[in-house]
Formats: C-alpha cells, structure tokens, sequence
C-alpha cells in the first residue's frame, strides 16, 4: 500500500476532548483533597470536611464510571494514499461508530467546489479519486463533509499536487545473465491517468524518468548513479562483475519533479563467466556433429542393405509376379511327387506321324505317341489336382503328361485312342474357361494315357528326378539308333513314365509358370506354338520334337 | 640544410575558418545545459516549501485569488526565451517568499534553505547572459515578461487585502507551488 499524501491539516482528534474533560475533573478533585487534608491537620474546624469529602469520592466514582462517549464531530485524519496516478481518500469517522454516517468528498477546482464522483452519498470510509483529479499539475484542495442525521459537519482541507505528490514505482524487472555481467530489463509502471479514455504513459507526464539500480551482493550494497530514460521499456547492462557470483537488483523511477518511488523487489542472478559461456556452444556443437554422424552412419548402412533392406524381384519374377497379380486364376501349392524316369525306346513310326502332323493333328500324333512312348514338351511338372480345388485350373501348354495309365497305354496301344480322347473331352471338362485367354497353346491337349479325368500335366521336380539308363534299355536303344536311316533328326529325349500316387486324378499345369517369353508370343498365335515346340525350350532344356 | 618547411597557405586558412566556426558569437546564449542533479532543484524546492510551511492552525476558508499566470511563456522553444522567463520567476519567487511579513508559524530553517537555493539557481542562469542582457527583453513584440510582473503584483495586492493573513500566504504558499512547476518546464525547455 502506497504511504499516504499529506494528511489533513487542522484536524484535531476529538476523542481526546473526553480525556482532557476527564483530567481536569480528577485534578480539581485531587486539589480539594489535599486543602482539606491540609486544614485538618493544622487543626482548622471539622464539621462540614466529611461531607466535602464525601462528595468528592461520589465525584470521583461518577467520572470513572462515565461510558467513554464520543462527541459528534466532523471526519478527521484525512489520507490520500496515490500509487502512479491511482489516489484514494480515507478517514476517520468523527461520530460514534454505532450512528449511521454519511460522508460527501468535495474537491477543489480551481473556480469551484466539484463532488466527487461515486462518493456523493456514501457510508464507507474512503474514496476513489482517480477520475476526479485528472489535471496532474493543479494544486487541489479536497475535504470530506459528514451528515449525522439532521447535523452537518466539515472537515479540514487536504491539498494535493499529483504530479508532485503520487507515488511512482515499482517498475517491472527482469533480469538475466551475460559474461562478466548481468543485464537488467526496466518496464515502468502503467499509469493510471487517461486522456479521453487513453492511457497516460508516466513518459507523457514527466517527459524524463530517473532510475535508480542497487545491486546488493552476500557482502554488500551498492547504489549505482542515477541514469535518464525516455522509453518505456529500456535495459541497462551491469559489467564487471565477478563471474559465478550471485547478484540482487532493486530499481527506482522517479523524476525530477517527483522523488517519491517505490522500489522493485529483489531480483537476482548469476553472472555468466567464459566456461559456462563456452559450455553451451560447445555443447550445441557437440550434439550438431554426433547428429551428422548418425545420420551419416545409417545412410551407410542403408547403402550396404543392413537396415530397410528393399528386396526386389528380378525383372523376370517382378512381370511373371504383376502378370499373375492380374491372373484370375488361382494355384494350389504344388505337391511334389517323386517319379521314376524310364527312358524308352522311340519307335520310328510314332516319331514319323508325330512330326508330319502339326496344329490339329497332334492330338493323334499324342494319341500315337501315347500308345507308345511319350514325348515330352517345353515344360513337364506335375501339379496333382485334389479334388476339391475350386480355383481356376490353367490348361496346361504342354502335351505330355504321365501317369500310372503309360505303361499300360503302350502295353494296348488299341485302347489309347480311346483313352485319349477320354482324357482328352476329361481336359476339356477341366479346363476353365477364364484361362483360355491366358494359354499359349489353347489348342494343344496335353497327351496322356492316364485314366485320370482330369490331368492332362503332371509336374516333375527335376531336383528328384533321377536319370539313368538301364543295361537292357540300353543295348536296344543302341541298336534302335543304328538301324534307322531318317533323315529326321533326332533329338533325345526323356520319355519316361511316371507312377502316379493313386489319390492323384487329374494333374493340373499352371499356365502362369511358363516362362515369360512363351507368356507373351502366346497371345499371338496358337498355331505357333507348334512350331515352337519344336525348339529347345532354353529355360527348361527339354529337347522336343 | 634546409630549414622546416613553412605552412601551405590553404592550412592556415583552414584553421582560421574553424576558428571563427567554433567561435561562439558575442550575443549568443552561453548557458551549459542543466546537469542531472541540477534537475533536482524542482523537487527540492517543493520539499523545502512543504516543510517550510506548515498547515496554519486553523481552518482556512475557500478562497481563490483572482491572479492568473501567462502560461504562453511556457510554450516556448527558443532556449534563451525559457532561461530568461525562468530567471524572471525565480527572482519574483526569491522577492515574494523573502518578505517580511511571512507568518510567524513558518519554519525560519526551511525558509531560510529554500531563500538559499532559490538564490543559488538565480545567480546560475544570471551568468548564462552576457552582460548587456536588457537587449533580451526586448525581443519580439510583446514584452512577455510583464505578464510575469502583473502576475506577481495580483499576489502582493490579495495579500495586502487579506492583511497577510496565514490563510492567505497559505494560499500563495500554493501560487509558489506552481512556480516551481513552471520553471522545471522551463528549464527543460532549455535543454
């Protein structure tokens, strides 16, 4: 709370009237005492003495018993406490307290006596005049008037300059460190003055503002020289300290015509020195560099395929893997059957229908060739097909399949044709017909002698396959080969009949698995494909006729 | 040998031309600037007012003298004007506040200290003017200054009516406030 202005002049404490009437009563009392005891002792007449004294005793007790009352009075011990331009009046009540009192502040203007705002009529004992005294240069004069039920009473007047008399302060602090010094932000204090309802800055007042900093260490205190502003908010720089110690700061505004300042709170800090300067950056670069350096290290690693490793497909297995993306056609998972590969004897005949005939007549090419031996094209794998597989079958581009019904086949050669063309309507009654689109050769049925309905391939893990030549077989190959006079080239192959695990109906060849090169003529030309079984299928080097 | 050489001719008439540069001319007003303590004798002066004169012992009544100040003296840039308006308000100050007829329940001590500085700032701003300083009043074309000594004499005409009453130099007590407000805005006018 701001100290009060100039307090009322004039104003005497009435209380103090009860006490003095008091006093005078006791000593007069006391007097007639000591003259009466003086008489008695110099032996002057007695009879009235006692009832002198008696009287002054009854005296005496009615005055200490008297309730101490308070005579009606006008207000008294008037203050204006103003902090920046903010004043309030009080006072002391000069009635007693259990009377209810109203109270009227009036202030001079310089013509006029003018009432105060908010304070015309009034039971508290204080009032606001901030927007009362708004011309901060006027000397005004104010005073409180009492009303006690029908009694009216004045008090004495209190004068009061505002630009002289307010109070200024605290300003806002902040301080903070810096090498060797600490640096002190100064914010002065809002004013409470307005202009047509514009804050007044203590700058527009005073035009110049004084500041006064203390600096205050475990040992000591110093008041630095006195510096001038005109900002409102302004810093000043404290250099040559002593590093690591701890200082305070206390500031004051004031001005040249008003020297009446409250102080800032203590604010304290820590003045920086060259280590723990150079700890920061040191440390900032320190974290800059270990970040370039991880990050430079995990690229490394990136680079070298130890961490996100991006495994990509060949180009082949990236087209085969997007083409059967687009593929309706779904496969099971090939059971792997291990086959017995007997290699046997091509009968001239069969080899001859079978490579005079092309496009349509291949299926009695397969159909001879079925009855005794088989020739295997492009590529030969066995997919057995359970018989509850739903998914699309892809016919298979090869003409060869093999199972149990071979041997057998070659055994009754009569009986192929119609095994044949059994297994040949089995493959057609198999086959989807989503896949037509799909397959290289659409019209090539694979030739098989199997009773199975369904399987026209069979699929042949070639890491099981086993090739060898019996002794027998041998020597009739051997003398095969060197009584045929064609012309026709031969090219070896591997017939061989498999024996097929009995569960196993149909075999099933995915068409997706051939290879890209035969994916793509395959939409070209079915007639072509003739020619190209022909050729050495490079991929599954299988010579074929 | 060869003896020093003499001057260029254009040196010497460089130094001749910063000479009568930095020569101050015969009229032109030579008062330094206010030092920062010297900005406190506003505030000091109203201390010693305040102490010297206390509140009278009675109430006094609600009075207004009828004494007006030119305040258009105040609104001045002209540095030499606001010295000499200033100078012209502390004599009258010194003048009025050293009558005789002050009231006896004055302070004589602060009295006598605020009679002290009042005199100290006169004999300030007195050496800032050359000697000749009457041509000062007599520029433009109001005598400025008659403003200053028909204010003052309105102040010894109200106390002459009151008969120096303590009511009455209570309320010149207030007059002298406002002087030394106006002779700090004068003197940062001088700045």
């Amino acid at each position: 709370m701001a100290p009060a202005a100039r307090s009322g002049r004039g104003g005497a404490r009435l209380p103090q009237r009860a006490e003095v009437w008091k006093q005078n009563v006791y000593f007069t009392i006391s007097r007639l005492y000591f003259l009466i005891t003086m008489e008695t002792l110099m032996g002057g007449p007695l009879p009235f003495y006692p009832f002198v004294y008696i009287i002054c005793i009854l005296c005496a007790a009615c005055c200490s018993s008297l309730p101490e009352r308070l005579p009606e009075g006008p207000p008294f011990n008037l203050k204006l406490e103003s902090c920046n331009f903010q004043h309030v009046l009080s006072w002391q009540a000069g009635t007693d307290p259990n009377v209810t009192a109203y109270y009227r502040v009036l202030y001079d203007d310089p013509r006029n006596w003018i009432i105060a705002q908010n304070c015309s009529y009034i039971e508290q004992l204080s009032c606001n005049l901030t927007e009362d005294l708004q011309n901060v240069s006027l000397p005004y004069s104010v005073f409180v008037r009492s009303f006690v039920g029908t009694k009216v009473f004045n008090s004495s007047t209190l004068d009061f300059v505002p630009v002289t008399d307010t109070y200024l302060g605290p300003p806002e602090v902040n301080i903070s460190s810096c090498l060797n010094c600490i640096n002190v932000t100064i914010k002065l204090p809002t004013s409470h003055l307005r202009n047509n309802e514009k804050p007044v800055s203590l700058i527009d007042i005073y035009k110049e503002i004084d500041y006064h900093i203390t600096l205050k260490t475990l040992d000591e205190e110093h008041k630095r020289p006195p510096e001038r502003t005109t900002k409102e908010t302004f810093s000043s720089v404290i250099g040559e300290l002593y590093p690591n110690t701890n200082y305070c700061v206390s500031v004051m505004v004031s001005a040249s015509m008003n020297k009446r300042s409250i102080p800032s709170a203590w604010k304290c800090a820590t003045a920086d020195s060259v280590a723990r300067q150079g700890y920061y950056s040191v440390s900032f670069a320190g974290a800059v560099c270990f970040s370039l350096v991880l990050g430079i290290v995990l690229k490394c690693m990136h680079a070298g395929g130890y961490i996100l490793q991006k495994k990509s497909l060949p180009r082949t297995l990236v087209f085969i893997g997007r083409t059967l993306a687009y593929s309706p056609c779904t496969f099971e998972t090939e059971k792997i059957q291990s086959v017995e590969i007997i290699y046997k004897e091509v009968e001239k005949k069969a080899v001859e229908s079978s490579v005079s005939d092309e496009g349509d007549s291949d299926d009695s090419d397969s159909d001879d060739l079925s009855n005794h031996d088989y020739t295997r094209r492009d590529i030969v794998r066995r997919a057995p097909h359970s018989s509850d597989t739903t998914g699309v079958f892809v016919r298979c581009s090869t003409s060869s399949t093999y199972d149990d019904g071979s041997s057998q086949a070659s055994e009754h050669p009569d009986d192929d044709p119609e095994v044949f063309e059994e297994n040949e309507m089995d493959i057609e009654k198999d086959e989807d017909p989503g896949c037509k689109l799909l397959q290289p050769f659409p019209e090539e049925n694979c030739t098989y002698s199997s009773r199975s309905t369904n399987s026209a391939c069979f699929t042949i893990n070639l890491k099981t396959v086993l090739l060898g030549i019996s002794k027998e077989t041998m020597d009739s190959s051997a003398a095969l080969l060197s009584s045929q006079d064609d012309t026709v080239d031969w090219q070896h192959r591997h017939a061989f009949e498999s024996q097929l695990p009995e569960d196993t109906e149909s075999v099933q060849k995915p068409h997706c698995l051939n290879n890209s090169q035969e994916w793509k003529d395959s939409s070209s030309s079915s007639n072509e494909s003739d020619s190209s079984d022909s050729d050495m299928d490079p991929k599954t080097e299988y010579l074929r006729r | 040998m060869p003896g020093p050489a003499a001057p260029p001719p254009t040196a010497i008439h460089s130094a001749l031309a910063l000479l009568l540069l930095l020569t101050p001319p015969a009229d032109a007003f030579s008062c330094s600037p206010l030092r920062l303590h010297d900005s406190a004798f506003p505030w000091d002066s109203l201390q010693l007012l305040r102490d010297m004169a206390p509140s009278p012992t009675q109430p006094c009544p609600h009075q207004h003298a009828p004494c007006s100040f030119p305040d258009t003296l105040l609104d001045t840039n002209d540095t030499q004007q606001a010295a000499h308006a200033a100078l012209h308000l502390l004599q009258h100050l010194f003048d009025t506040l050293s009558s005789p007829s002050t009231p006896a329940h004055w302070l004589h001590t602060a009295r006598h200290d605020l009679l002290n500085q009042l005199q100290h700032h006169i004999h300030h701003l007195e050496r800032c003017f050359p000697a000749d300083a009457t041509r000062f009043h007599r520029r433009g074309p109001r005598n400025l200054h008659l403003g200053i000594n028909k204010y003052f004499g309105c102040i010894q005409h109200f106390l002459q009516n009151h008969t120096y009453s303590p009511c009455a130099w209570d309320h010149v007590r207030l007059e002298a406030h406002a002087c030394f407000q106006r002779i700090h805005r004068l003197t940062r006018a001088m700045r």
